[in-house]
């Protein structure tokens, strides 16, 4: 847009085709925006596609980019950067080019712009981040005096608050105020945040050498442990889909998941508030995940680098629409506006201790094998199945095993 | 002597010249079909045998260095490999013999139906028509912890109830009980077939020698229906061992890979690790399986049709 104003270019006319992942509550968002962008430039013809989330979604843009047939822009999770990247699927971002659209470095959310880096360059422009999360019914929580002043959640630090939090709710309902979510990536955010805190750490920083540093891996998930059976505080199992019923339905006070989840409780009418994920133990982080847009390598034609770019910069000035799918947005022009401030409930606060990305390895990152090695014998364990030495000595075997198979190329 | 001979050796050319034509026109009328096989089968699995053979990964084009059996050597030698092929034979011994069973005793009892016959026969095939992905829907909120109808049922039935999904003892039954739901009308269709083939007068003639309901169906209805039961194991036996979408719509292969069946290893080495060679590797393996054991099953079955046929 600057750019037609500085050169006097013409918009530029190529067919911008835009593959996504977006297909749940926010995938409504991204369409709302999508179509704003569509409206606002109706000359630009411009193709948007959904696909199926997770790995299904990268091995098709592999696929593409490697058929020569890559959309233009691609969403992409930041912490899924490695493999596309070290195998040449991604052109960098040349950040005088950006500056020219203005897109600077100063307008992002910074531990977002950083996390999408590698090698020292920026491969992806990041649209938000979403760091779990305690989403909170408010009428339970006033009840069980777990409310500050404000009306927001007090924060428990430590694990005996954390308890007394999950205590003071069941003694309103009479039952387990909610379960820790019973897929891989449900317990693997939650150990995630807890294993950093406690100052545990699962890989070497060239992701090669497995950790997953043993007495802070026993401590967080016997804690855990503690909670689905002996302290009887959170049910056994619930699945994801399960979860967002009973909280819909007032039958949960709390949820464990990223902001996403915001617009399905917004549409329920649920009265909630989403706190991040306390400080449980020494240092308060939190897993954190975010979203981008890449662009996929082909040709380098000036013409189709600039509408690559007016569609990008087009999002990010959007993106108060995607605040209300439950994310922060980097782009801080907008995270700033008062408008967006008033978009309640959201994200009351952040991990002052500052968000966690997964480890820069090709096996990390969402939907991929990390959390599933991590999360499968983790949930088996917090069930009852599995004893936490055992959890421990298959979470590491799997561990090891992604450490030691050579990077896809 | 010399005349018909003459003639015989003028005759063969002209039988030959027929015989060509004949063969090149059955070429030309099964080109199409050849076509498309070679191009959408025949090729891509000769370039499976020959990934198999490599370190290919997905994310690079082209095939990756030649690494001899080292991929084989390496899935037989991996634990998660064997732990996948327990739950896939757990899943067939689960599935195969109850489908075949009761959709036997569902399609003799209602054969026998006087009247309304057609509203067992919708029933019990609807599910069948449905997709594996509305099938893995309805079981998902069927099972579903703390709200789920049969986690409903059997809290007020029992006090408590398993975690159908979610422990790693039950999830295999679980997926198992859905998964017959949803493939028994099939192999009912194929029953009442081989029922109506069955002629009529083999039961007024049992009748006569005054063979009871119990007798009829165990002596004639029965070893009729032996090339149904023979095809319909045979398809169940497959269908077991390649058994991939409905568990992996249900638990991914969860809890704790306690479901994750052969194809479901496959799938994962191949699009979550993007190791395609090692992959391939692992398919040939599971083919070479399923050879095997379907010529097993099929040379038992069949020797014991013939000793039972003499």
């Amino acid at each position: 847009m600057q750019r037609a104003a500085v050169t006097g270019t013409g918009l530029p006319s190529d067919l911008v085709t835009f593959w996504n992942f977006f297909g749940g509550g926010d995938g409504a968002r991204m369409t709302e925006m999508v179509a704003d962008y569509q409206a606002t430039y109706p000359d630009i013809p411009l193709r948007s596609t959904t696909l199926t989330w997770g790995n299904p979604f990268y091995t098709k843009l592999a696929l593409g980019t490697l058929s020569r047939q890559p959309p233009l822009v691609a969403s992409c999770h930041v912490d899924r950067l490695v493999t596309p990247v070290d195998t040449g699927l991604l052109r960098p971002f040349d950040l005088d080019e950006l500056a020219e659209w203005g897109i600077t470095e100063d307008k992002f959310f910074p531990r977002a712009w950083e996390a999408s880096h590698r090698h020292g360059e920026l491969w992806a422009i990041p649209l938000d981040f979403h760091p779990l999360a305690v989403y909170y019914n408010k009428p339970i929580a006033e009840q069980a005096g777990l409310l500050t002043a404000e009306g927001t959640l007090a924060e428990p630090v430590g694990t005996q608050a954390f308890e007394d939090m999950l205590a003071a709710a069941k003694d309103v309902m009479g039952t387990p105020s909610t379960g820790f979510l019973n897929d891989a990536a449900g317990h693997y955010r939650v150990f995630y945040s807890l294993h950093s805190q406690a100052g545990g750490e699962m890989v070497s920083e060239d992701g090669r050498t497995a950790i997953l540093t043993k007495e802070v891996f026993l401590e967080v998930v016997s804690w855990m442990r503690s909670l689905t059976h002996e302290k009887e505080l959170l049910v056994r199992t619930i699945d994801p889909g399960g979860a967002i019923a009973n909280f819909v339905n007032n039958r949960f006070a709390f949820f464990f998941s990223g902001g996403w989840e915001r617009p399905t409780f917004v549409d329920a009418g649920v009265d909630f508030g989403i706190h991040s994920w306390p400080k449980v133990y020494d240092k308060h982080v939190a897993w954190d995940g975010t979203h981008s847009f890449v662009i996929p390598t082909y040709d380098e034609d000036p013409a189709r680098i600039a509408s690559a770019l007016h569609f990008i910069s087009g999002m990010l000035e959007r993106s108060a629409t995607w605040v209300e799918g439950g994310h922060m947005t980097t782009w801080l022009p907008v995270q700033d506006d008062p408008r967006t401030q008033e978009i309640q409930p959201h994200y009351e606060n952040l991990p002052v201790d500052g968000t966690l990305y997964d480890p820069q390895a090709w096996y990390a990152g969402s939907g991929g094998n990390l959390q599933t090695v991590i999360g499968q014998p983790l949930a088996a364990c917090t069930q009852g199945h599995i004893s936490v030495e055992d959890a421990y000595d298959q979470a590491l075997a799997g561990l090891r095993e992604l450490a030691a198979t050579e990077p896809p190329k | 002597m010399t005349i018909l001979r003459s003639a015989a050796v003028q005759r063969r050319p002209a039988a030959r010249r027929t015989a060509r034509a004949n063969t090149v026109r059955g070429l030309l009328l099964l080109a199409p079909f050849l076509v498309l096989y070679l191009t959408f089968v025949g090729v891509p699995a000769a370039y499976g045998v020959w990934l198999s053979f490599t370190d290919s990964g997905l994310m690079g084009g082209g095939l990756g260095d030649w690494v001899g059996w080292g991929n084989y050597a390496e899935v037989l030698s991996n634990p998660q490999f064997w732990g996948s092929v327990r739950n896939t034979l757990w899943f067939l011994l689960l599935t195969t013999p109850p489908a075949v069973i009761l959709a036997l005793i569902l399609a003799v009892l209602t054969n026998r139906m006087r009247r309304g016959r057609w509203f067992p026969r919708v029933a019990f095939f609807a599910p069948y028509v449905m997709p594996v992905s509305v099938l893995a829907l309805v079981w998902t909120w069927v099972y579903s912890p703390a709200l789920g109808l049969l986690t409903n049922i059997s809290e007020a039935l029992f006090g408590s109830s398993p975690a159908w999904l979610s422990d790693p003892q039950w999830a295999m039954p679980s997926i198992a009980i859905a998964s017959i739901w949803g493939s028994l009308g099939f192999t009912f269709v194929l029953y009442t077939a081989g029922l109506q083939e069955i002629p009529t007068e083999l039961y007024d003639a049992a009748t006569v020698d005054g063979a009871s309901g119990w007798q009829q169906t165990w002596f004639v209805t029965l070893p009729l229906l032996r090339r149904t039961t023979l095809l319909v194991t045979m398809l169940e036996l497959i269908g077991a061992l390649k058994v991939f979408d409905q568990i992996y719509l249900l638990t991914g292969g969860g809890p704790n890979f306690a479901t994750r069946s052969v194809v479901g290893f496959i799938f994962d080495y191949g699009f979550t690790s993007y190791r395609v060679g090692f992959a391939s590797a692992a398919s040939l393996i599971l083919f070479v399986f399923v050879l095997v054991l379907s010529a097993a099953w099929f040379a038992t079955s069949r020797r014991l049709s013939k000793e039972d046929g003499s």
